[in-house]
Formats: C-alpha cells, sequence, structure tokens
C-alpha cells in the first residue's frame, strides 16, 4: 500500500520531468570515458560533437566517466535533463545506456562499439577500423627490415583482433617473411604501460610499432629508437614527425552530424552501422613522403580499392595459425565472422589472452 | 612577531564543529575559483550542491554512492583509530568483489533466497582474508603495513583483470572484459521502483550501528581507543597486540569487502575491470573528515558523494570541467587540515620587541 | 657555505692536527661509535670554538677510545678552549678535569677543585648527606617466606637507545622493598618492563609465589597480584586524553567485571573509580573528568591507587615520584612504606636516592645493564652508593 503511494508519487514525478522537457530546445549530450584531451579516442569524439555544435546543434559533454555503477547515472541524467540524443563513446556504457534507454523511450541513444540493442531507441555504430589496418599492414611489409611488426594491443575483442588479422594478411601479401608480435596491455589508455610495451617490442626486433591504444606514448618511443610508427585514432604526426608513416583517424564527424539532424527532424531510425574508409569513418592521415613516392602512390590506389570494394581485407585463402582454414579461396569473409572473430591467422605469434 | 602555541584544552563541540567550517570554507574557496574560471559562483555552486539532490532520484543517487564510502570509511575507522594504516581499502573492495562475484557466477541460473545472502558474506570473507595478509605480515614479520596493502590493490586489480578477461568472461560476450550479469536472485534487492537504491543500504545502516556498538562499548573497542592513544600504555595494560591489529584489519577488510560486493550485486550487476571508481581511497578521506566516528563518517560520505554527483551535474549543466569535484574534495581536506592546526594550536600575534626593531 | 675542496681541506687540516686518522669518504653510517664521535668533534672544531661543551661523551666509547678522547681533549684545553664536561663518572672527572661542580635535583652543590676532591668526597655530594626525616622502621626480615625469585635475567636489544640486561639474580621477601639505584639509563626501564611483562625475554626465569611468570603480559600477571607503576605517567601508566574512569579501566583483573561478556560496565568501573578517588585522597570526584586536567601529584595518587586497590601482593614501581611536590611525594613514600607493613612487597627502581634510602629494606645499584651486590640498608652509605651509581666498585 505504501510502496504503491510512493511508486505513483516518484511515477508523477517522472512524467512532470518529461513534460518540462518536451519543450526544451534539441539537445545531443555525449558521454566520454576519457578526458576530451588524450588525443585519441576521446578526443576525436570530441571533434565530432564540435562539428554538430557547428551545424547549429546544441551539444553536452561529461568527460572522464568511469565505465563502472557511475555511467548510468550520467546518461540518466543527460536523458533527465532535456538531451534528446545521446552518444555513449566506450564499449563498457552498453549496459547502462541500454537500461536507461527503457525509461526514456522519447530520448535517442547511440552507443558505439556494442552489440546490444534491446530497445528501439538505441542504435550501436563502430567504424570499420581494420580497412586502415589493411593499409598499414602493407607500408609495415614494405618498409620493415628485421622483418618484426610490433602491435601494442588492447583487449582481445574482436574488433582488436580484427586489426591484427588483417594488418598482418596484408603484410603477408607484399613480405612472406614477416611477423606480428603482439603485447597486450589490457587498457585503452596508460601511456606508461604503452611507453613499456613498445620499448619491450623494439627490443624484440622490432622497427615497426603500431597500436590499438589511445595515448601517444608508443609513437614518441618510436621516434626516439628510430624505428617506424603509426597512429591511431587521430592524427599523431606532430609527436612524431619523423618516425610516423601514417595515423588511422576516427573521423565520427560526419556521423554524428547526420545522426544529430535525423533525431532533429524526427526521421532517426534504429540501426547498427558499420562504416569504413567508403563512408569517411575512417580516414587517413597524410602519408609520410619519406617511405618514397612509389610506395605512397600503392597505398593510395589500395585505399582507393578498399573505399569502392574492390579489395576486401579478408579475402581467401584465409588460414588460422594451426593451418586451418578461415576463408576459402576467392571468398571474404562475412560482417558475422568478422564481428565474432577470435582466433589469429597465420603469422600472428603467440596466443589470445583467455 | 607571530609565536604558535599549543592548546591545553579543546571543547568537543569544537572538534565536530571544525569539519563544518571546513565545508563551509570549501564553499567560499569555491565560489572563488567558479568566479575565476567566469561562471556565476552562486548559480555554479547551486548546480554542485542542490541540483543533484532536489528529487527523489537524485537522493537515490547520492545513497548509491555514499554507500560503498560510508561502508569502506566505517571499516577504516577501527583501523586508523588504533594507529592501523590500512590504505590498501581498494584492493580488499576488488577482492571481496572478485570473491562475491565469483560465487555469484557459481549460482548463475539458480533461483533462491540462500543465493544473496551466501555471495554477500563471502564477499565480506573474501575482503577479510585479503586485509588479513599486510595484517599477518605486519604482526609476524614487522612488514609496513601502509605499502604492503597499497601494494596490494594493484594485485587485485591485475587478478580482476585477468579474471574478467579469461576465465569468467561472458561467453557469448564476444570476449569483451566482462562476466555474465548475474541472475536476478544475485542481485540486491531494489528498494522503490525506478530508483538505484538497494537493499545495500541496510547492511551499510547495520554495520555502522555494529562499529557504533564495538567501538564505544565493547572491551575490544576500548583496547582500539587506547592503542589508538598511546601505543605504551596499550602494552602497558597487557593487550594483545598483534591479536587486535590482526581483527581491525579483519573488520576493515570485511567491510570493504562489503562494499565490492554491494556494488557488483547492486547497481553494477556483472563483474568488470571497473567497478570500483577508487571507493577506497576516496573512503580514507571520508574516514577522516568524519573523525572516525560512525555518526560523523555517515555525514562525511554523504557529502563527499555530493561532490561526485555535483561535479558531474555542474559539467553537464555548466560545462565546467570534470576535475572540479577533485578540486572540491582537496579543498575540504586542506580546510579541515586548516582548521585542524588552529583548533590544536592558537597563533599569537606578538607586538614587535623593541631590541627586535 | 664553504665549498666541498675547501670543506675537505679543513677537515685534513684537523686530522693531521688531532692526529685523527678518519676515512672521508665512507658513510658515516660505517663508522665505530668512537669515529663517529669524532666526526661530531671535527664538526666542533671546525668553527674554531672557545668554549666546547660534552655531555656523556664516553657512554658509547671502548676504553682505548676513551683514553684517544682524553688526549685530545687535553689538547684542546692547552690551546685555550674552555672544555665543560658532564658526566657521572667520578674518575673521568678526576682524571681530566681542572674543577668540579657537583649537581644535585637541579642545583649545583659544591664547586672545587679537582686536587682537592676524592671519588669518596664527591660521591658523598652526589648523593647528599642529609637522610630524610619519614624513615621506614627496618625490620626483621630473614625468616619471611620468599615472594619473588629472579634468575638469569638477560635481555639484548637490536635498538641502539635500549640498554642491554646482563644476568640479574635477586629475590624477594614477603613484606620487603628492595631499592635498585642507579643513574637514569643504565637498564632501569629495561628492566621494569620486563618486570611487568611488556618484555618478554627468553632464557628468564621470574618467579611469582613459586609459579613461573616469565611468559605472561601484564594484565595475566595482574590476576597473580602483581602491580604495575611505570615512570611515564602521561604516556604510559594514564592516556590524558582518557577520561578518569576510563584509565581506571586500564587495570582490568578478572575479578572487576569491568567488561562484561565483552562489553564495557561503566557503572561499575565507575564506582569503582570513585573509590580509588576518595580512598588515595585525590582532589576530585568527578570521575568523567579527563586526566589530563589532573595535578603530577593526583594523577600519580590515581595510578598508584588503580594498582593497589586490588591488594597486590608486589607492587613494581618506577621513579613514582618524579616532578611531584613534597606534598605528594610524602603521601606516596607514607602509601608505599604502609603496603610493606601490610605484608606486601615492593620494588623501587629509582633514580632519587633520598627516596631508595627512606623507603628500602635492601638497595643494590643497576650501572650499563649490570646489578651490583645487594646490600642491607644499614650497611649503605651515600658514599657506596655513589661510587657504585658511577660504575666503580667498592670492597
Amino acid at each position: 500500500m505504501y510502496k504503491n503511494f510512493l511508486r505513483y508519487i516518484i511515477s508523477a514525478l517522472f512524467l512532470l520531468g518529461l513534460s518540462v522537457q518536451a519543450n526544451a530546445d534539441f539537445k545531443v549530450g555525449f558521454v566520454y570515458v576519457g578526458p576530451t584531451g588524450d588525443h585519441g579516442w576521446t578526443y576525436q569524439h570530441d571533434e565530432g560533437r564540435k562539428a554538430v555544435e557547428a551545424a547549429g546543434i546544441k551539444t553536452t559533454y561529461v568527460e572522464s566517466v568511469p565505465e563502472g555503477a557511475d555511467a548510468e547515472r550520467v546518461i540518466r541524467q543527460l536523458a533527465q535533463s532535456g538531451h534528446d540524443l545521446i552518444f555513449t563513446t566506450s564499449f563498457g556504457y552498453m549496459d547502462p545506456t541500454n537500461k536507461v534507454a527503457k525509461d526514456f523511450p522519447n530520448v535517442k541513444f547511440e552507443h558505439a562499439t556494442g552489440y546490444k540493442r534491446e530497445h528501439p531507441n538505441v542504435s550501436t555504430y563502430s567504424a570499420r577500423f581494420y580497412e586502415g589496418r589493411t593499409l598499414l599492414g602493407h607500408m609495415a611489409g614494405k618498409m620493415t627490415k628485421t622483418n618484426v611488426i610490433g602491435y601494442i594491443a588492447s583487449f582481445p575483442i574482436p574488433e582488436v583482433i580484427r586489426g591484427i588479422n588483417a594488418m598482418t594478411l596484408a603484410a603477408q601479401k607484399v613480405n612472406p617473411d614477416i611477423k606480428t608480435k603482439i603485447v597486450w596491455v589490457f587498457t585503452w589508455y596508460d601511456p606508461g604501460k604503452e611507453s613499456e610495451a613498445a620499448q619491450a617490442l623494439i627490443d624484440q626486433g622490432a622497427d615497426i610499432i603500431m597500436q590499438h591504444t589511445d595515448s601517444t606514448a608508443p609513437v614518441q618511443v618510436a621516434e626516439k629508437a628510430g624505428v617506424w610508427s603509426f597512429g591511431q585514432a587521430s592524427d599523431m604526426q606532430r609527436f612524431a614527425p619523423k618516425s610516423i608513416l601514417t595515423s588511422i583517424i576516427d573521423d565520427w564527424a560526419p556521423y554524428y552530424v547526420e545522426r544529430s539532424i535525423a533525431a532533429r527532424d524526427g526521421t532517426w531510425k534504429q540501426q547498427d552501422t558499420w562504416h569504413g574508409l567508403k563512408e569517411g569513418m575512417v580516414a587517413m592521415a597524410a602519408y609520410n613522403p619519406a617511405m618514397g613516392s612509389d610506395l605512397v602512390k600503392e597505398v593510395e590506389q589500395l585505399q582507393k580499392d578498399l573505399a569502392s570494394g574492390k579489395t576486401h581485407s579478408f579475402t581467401g585463402p584465409i588460414y588460422d595459425q594451426k593451418g586451418n582454414i578461415l576463408v576459402a579461396e576467392g571468398s571474404v569473409a562475412d560482417d558475422g565472422m568478422l564481428a565474432g572473430m577470435n582466433v589469429y591467422v597465420k603469422g600472428v605469434e603467440g596466443d589470445i589472452p583467455q | 612577531m607571530i609565536k604558535i602555541e599549543k592548546r591545553n584544552d579543546v571543547s568537543p563541540s569544537i572538534y565536530f564543529l571544525t569539519p563544518i567550517l571546513a565545508i563551509f570554507l570549501t564553499l567560499f574557496g569555491g565560489g572563488i575559483i567558479f568566479y575565476v574560471l567566469g561562471f556565476n559562483p552562486i548559480e555554479a555552486l547551486k548546480f554542485f550542491f542542490i541540483t543533484p539532490i532536489s528529487d527523489l532520484y537524485g537522493l537515490s543517487e547520492l545513497l548509491v554512492k555514499a554507500t560503498p564510502l560510508c561502508l569502506i570509511a566505517i571499516g577504516l575507522s577501527f583501523c586508523f583509530k588504533s594507529n592501523n594504516w590500512n590504505i590498501g581499502a581498494e584492493g580488499q573492495l576488488i577482492f571481496g568483489g572478485i570473491v562475491g562475484g565469483g560465487v555469484a557466477l557459481l549460482f548463475y541460473g539458480h533461483d533462491g533466497f540462500y543465493v544473496l545472502p551466501i555471495i554477500i558474506l563471502s564477499g565480506a570473507i573474501g575482503g577479510m582474508i585479503f586485509a588479513m595478509i599486510p595484517a599477518v605480515l605486519k604482526t609476524y614479520f614487522n612488514t609496513n603495513e601502509i605499502l604492503v596493502s597499497l601494494m596490494l590493490v594493484y594485485v587485485a586489480k591485475l587478478l580482476l583483470d585477468y579474471l574478467v578477461v579469461g576465465p569468467w568472461s561472458n561467453p557469448e560476450g564476444f570476449n569483451f572484459p566482462e562476466t555474465r550479469q548475474f541472475s536476478e536472485s544475485a542481485r540486491m534487492p531494489i528498494l522503490f521502483d525506478g530508483l538505484r537504491i538497494h537493499a545495500g543500504i541496510f547492511i551499510t545502516l547495520i554495520t555502522v550501528f555494529l562499529s557504533w556498538l564495538i567501538l564505544y562499548k565493547t572491551y575490544l573497542g576500548f583496547q582500539i581507543k587506547v592503542s589508538g592513544l598511546s601505543l605504551k600504555t596499550a602494552k602497558y595494560a597487557g593487550y594483545k597486540g598483534k591479536t587486535m591489529i590482526i581483527i581491525v584489519f579483519m573488520i576493515s577488510g570485511a567491510c570493504a569487502g562489503l562494499a565490492g560486493v554491494g556494488e557488483i550485486t547492486g547497481p553494477i550487476g556483472q563483474l568488470h575491470r571497473n567497478i570500483s571508481p577508487d571507493y577506497g581511497f576516496t573512503a580514507i578521506i571520508v574516514a577522516f573528515l568524519g573523525r572516525l566516528n560512525p555518526i560523523g563518517i555517515i555525514f562525511a560520505s554523504l557529502i563527499v558523494a555530493l561532490t561526485y554527483l555535483g561535479a558531474e551535474t555542474a559539467q553537464i549543466f555548466l560545462q565546467v570541467p570534470k576535475y572540479t569535484g577533485q578540486v572540491f574534495q582537496g579543498m575540504i581536506l586542506f580546510f579541515l587540515l586548516g582548521s585542524d592546526y588552529l583548533l590544536f594550536f592558537k597563533i599569537k600575534f606578538l607586538g614587535l620587541k623593541k631590541n627586535e626593531l | 657555505m664553504k665549498k666541498n675542496e675547501e670543506l675537505r681541506f679543513l677537515v685534513n687540516e684537523i686530522l693531521k692536527k688531532y692526529n685523527f686518522k678518519i676515512d672521508l669518504d665512507i658513510p658515516v653510517l660505517n663508522l665505530s661509535a668512537g669515529q663517529k664521535q669524532k666526526v661530531e668533534i671535527i664538526r666542533c672544531l671546525i668553527r674554531n670554538p672557545k668554549v666546547l661543551i660534552m655531555d656523556e661523551p664516553t657512554s658509547v666509547l671502548t676504553e682505548q677510545e676513551t683514553e684517544d678522547l682524553f688526549i685530545s681533549l687535553k689538547k684542546f684545553s692547552e690551546e685555550g678552549i674552555l672544555i665543560i664536561y658532564i658526566t657521572h663518572k667520578l674518575k673521568e672527572v678526576l682524571s681530566l678535569c681542572d674543577e668540579v661542580a657537583v649537581m644535585r635535583k637541579g642545583r649545583v652543590v659544591s664547586v672545587n677543585s679537582t686536587k682537592e676532591e676524592k671519588i669518596e668526597s664527591l660521591a658523598n655530594k652526589m648523593v647528599g648527606e642529609n637522610l630524610s626525616t619519614i624513615r621506614k622502621k627496618i625490620k626483621n626480615l630473614k625468616n619471611s617466606e620468599e615472594i619473588l625469585k629472579i634468575s638469569n635475567l638477560n635481555f639484548r636489544s637490536d635498538d641502539p637507545y635500549e640498554t642491554n640486561l646482563i644476568n640479574l639474580n635477586f629475590s624477594l621477601k614477603k613484606g620487603e622493598c628492595l631499592g635498585i639505584a642507579g643513574i637514569s639509563g643504565n637498564g632501569q626501564s629495561e628492566l621494569f618492563q620486563i618486570l611487568s611483562g611488556e618484555i618478554i625475554t627468553e632464557y628468564t626465569s621470574i618467579k611469582f609465589r613459586n609459579k613461573e611468570i616469565s611468559k605472561l603480559n601484564p594484565r595475566e600477571r595482574r590476576e597473580y597480584l602483581m602491580a604495575f607503576s611505570p615512570e611515564d605517567r602521561i604516556s604510559q601508566a594514564a592516556v590524558p586524553e582518557l577520561k578518569i574512569y576510563e584509565n581506571v579501566a586500564l587495570n582490568n583483573f578478572k575479578s572487576s567485571n569491568f567488561f562484561e561478556r565483552g562489553l564495557v560496565n561503566e557503572k561499575k568501573i565507575k564506582e569503582h573509580s570513585k573509590k580509588i578517588l576518595s580512598n588515595f585522597s585525590v582532589n576530585t570526584d568527578n570521575v568523567n573528568m579527563k586526566s589530563q586536567f589532573l595535578s603530577g601529584g593526583n594523577l600519580q595518587k590515581l595510578i598508584i591507587g588503580r594498582e593497589l586497590i586490588t591488594s597486590p601482593e608486589l607492587l613494581v614501581c618506577f621513579n613514582p615520584t618524579w616532578g611531584l611536590d613534597v606534598g605528594a611525594i610524602n603521601y606516596i613514600h607514607e602509601t608505599l612504606i604502609n603496603i610493606n607493613e601490610q605484608g606486601k612487597s615492593s620494588i623501587l627502581i629509582s633514580t632519587d636516592n633520598d627516596e631508595l634510602l627512606r623507603l628500602s629494606d635492601r638497595i643494590c645499584v643497576i650501572y650499563k645493564g649490570k646489578l651490583s651486590k645487594i646490600m642491607d640498608i644499614n650497611e649503605v652509605t651515600p658514599e657506596k652508593l655513589g661510587i657504585l651509581m658511577g660504575g666503580g666498585s667498592i670492597d
């Protein structure tokens, strides 16, 4: 009885809150896992947010939100305080996003890199970063002298494994002798750990360093050691001008602007977006002329082919480490297989941490 | 010429008023900072301290955030009161979470009223065992408990990383570093629909009451008090110092373990790498802000929790940088220590003596 | 600040001049005690002092090192440096100094040329000749039963600030007061803690009323009717921040029922405290008052009262009257005499010789962790005490 009464009061308060919101201006909220100044993952999302702002839509962001119990409150507060569309930009926000979405059916939610869309107002989006990795692999295979490619990996999730595989396959194509050495750092952002990992790889003979983590530490270590490196998420060229061959850039801006306008105009629909070079969600920074104009031309051509679909990063035959066939000759891996990828291809050293 | 003298007596009312003074000074200092940053200080402070708790949801969130802080700080007060410097509550929280979470996974798919109590109990025991490591090393091998307990935080964190990445990761979770969502039977009951406040708050209140009872009404509490004031006296009175060190660490660890298990069975519902945003470290501030007194700790945990919520709202409404919340916490501590100094020492302004001119 | 080179040059000069041999490039940590002291002295000499003040400089030195030091000191004095040398070692005074002042209880009692003094005369001045007005009646305890027997009491400490105890043996009779004299820092504190059980030593045997108690802690020893009054009344015997009744609860003997089933029985403790306050004429009846507001004398009365209200068979006290006024001293002395008259025993460790001569039946001296022969009170003279306390030997 008492509990019912309370419940009534609470829902009345909620309704009151919602009716106030309906009159408010259209606003887009962003939840970031890191600080906007990380020059990597969060930085690029914030660049996207600025593009939305430039398109005349009000935005709000909350930075450095831990992926624990706090995330739900922040997302809910954004929903409650009149934000109509909320981008939650880290995998760890998956469950909180869906939980809040249930209680705010009129607010739209966009969750990056996740796979749960439990309510019609939740979309997911991610980028085909692996297409960029294919380009990196091509360059790495051509540029390496020691035939050892060092790879700093964050977590053994399909997205990261896909990148390792795509890179290795492309490198093998131009240089069958290469080996990929991996150090798992189990973090997205930890300059200390990342630079230690880079140094360890260089000590093991790697003359190419690439990273699936967000700080600029590895490229700086590479610069100092005089080996080649690749930037991640944003253009890191100015942190290691000699060493960086190019950077994979996450360009969320077009997607964020498009979805924000759609939500404002009432044309937003639930979807699972996976964009790549073609749509521009994955872009490449300027190529370092130090690799020679021939190679630059080759890579530019490969980039065009990947964008047009003429070439696919995962074209058969592809074998796993034990030699079992994964993708048959003449066919390409489908999105389902890519989404769940959890084995290394031949030529990668070591085991996936389990 | 300024002279600093120790005060002879400190009245108890002033002793409890200084934290309030510290909070007012923090508000004042905070206002100045907001003003310098170009915000209207009154408005900013309103968003910081009033908006977050102006509705039921906000109040519930305040309690959700304050619950673990209060639990851990209460446990720490046992250690700190008896001069044992347990800095590793974060590790004990995580280890409690690991043990509780492991049991929750073991019971995955089981229904039954017994599931949750078993999980909670195992979480408390987990934290307790983890806290006994620095205690036993201190008593039998004379190690420094500050270092040992602190380093064990990293051990617990890495163990959790390993478990959620590897053996305990969700088989349907595409290798993402997290476990399954626990079954409904393994979750803390929610008290009101639509709010996150859960039964963990009762555990906290019971713990606070029991702690008060132990600290102020039992022989153990008396021994803790005496040891904290003078180890020499405790030795002279014949208290078993080693046993007591182990007991206070066990209590402290159990509280941190409860906080951990409360988080994972409450608002989080699974194990992943970020089950605690450094609650174990923040609770040290809470414990001292609350004067190591159970009632004081309740208030302190609410205030510190509020600074977290406030930092979020101020960010949402005014786009104030996130780290202002931490600045606020730092300021509270700074002003508290500052007023403490004035509490125990008085400053005398003496005229310049002739020969000094 | 002088530059390193310059400093090294200066130090080398001093080394040459006084024939000191120290390697300047090894850490002070690795030097012997005598060498460390030389470093200290060099540090003084570098500033060309007119006066050099030294306080017990030989306490950590070997005999050879002491001799070396004296040679240097004599050289300094020949060069016109005035040396003030503070020590309790009478022999050193006579061999080193030109003039000697004797201090007792904060007063200078004599200044004289050393040529006119002998060890015996100095000892007499040091201890004081006028014995006090209150003096215990000498009893014949020959036939009294033995209550405490200490054998092979040894204690080795790694802490350089603690004194090692070497093979102490003594026993105590019912109704007897054994005084242990000595200059502070010769092992009294360690001896007290071993008697109270705060320090447990491995091979020592302590038999109290025929029971071996050497492994028991203070609380357990109290159950056997021992009581202890430590020297440090404000940070050991009592806690100033605690209320009077809480300080009383520190002596938690079983029959007190202060803590029943682990819970504090505040009523019991307060009743008991009131009794102590009135029986031992502490000038307050407010048991809720913090002890820090008690004067030293009243605090000491509270502590002695707390220890004695259980009617213990043995009281061990250590400097029970330091820093107290005459009234409080007399009260405590009477109390201590009283317990002997009631057939209870006591051990009085004290640095106050008047007190020892007033209260003891037998006296011995502790010096560098060793006990002297135990003397009956009527064979003790201030002279003998002084010599023993300064490390000399009698007969």
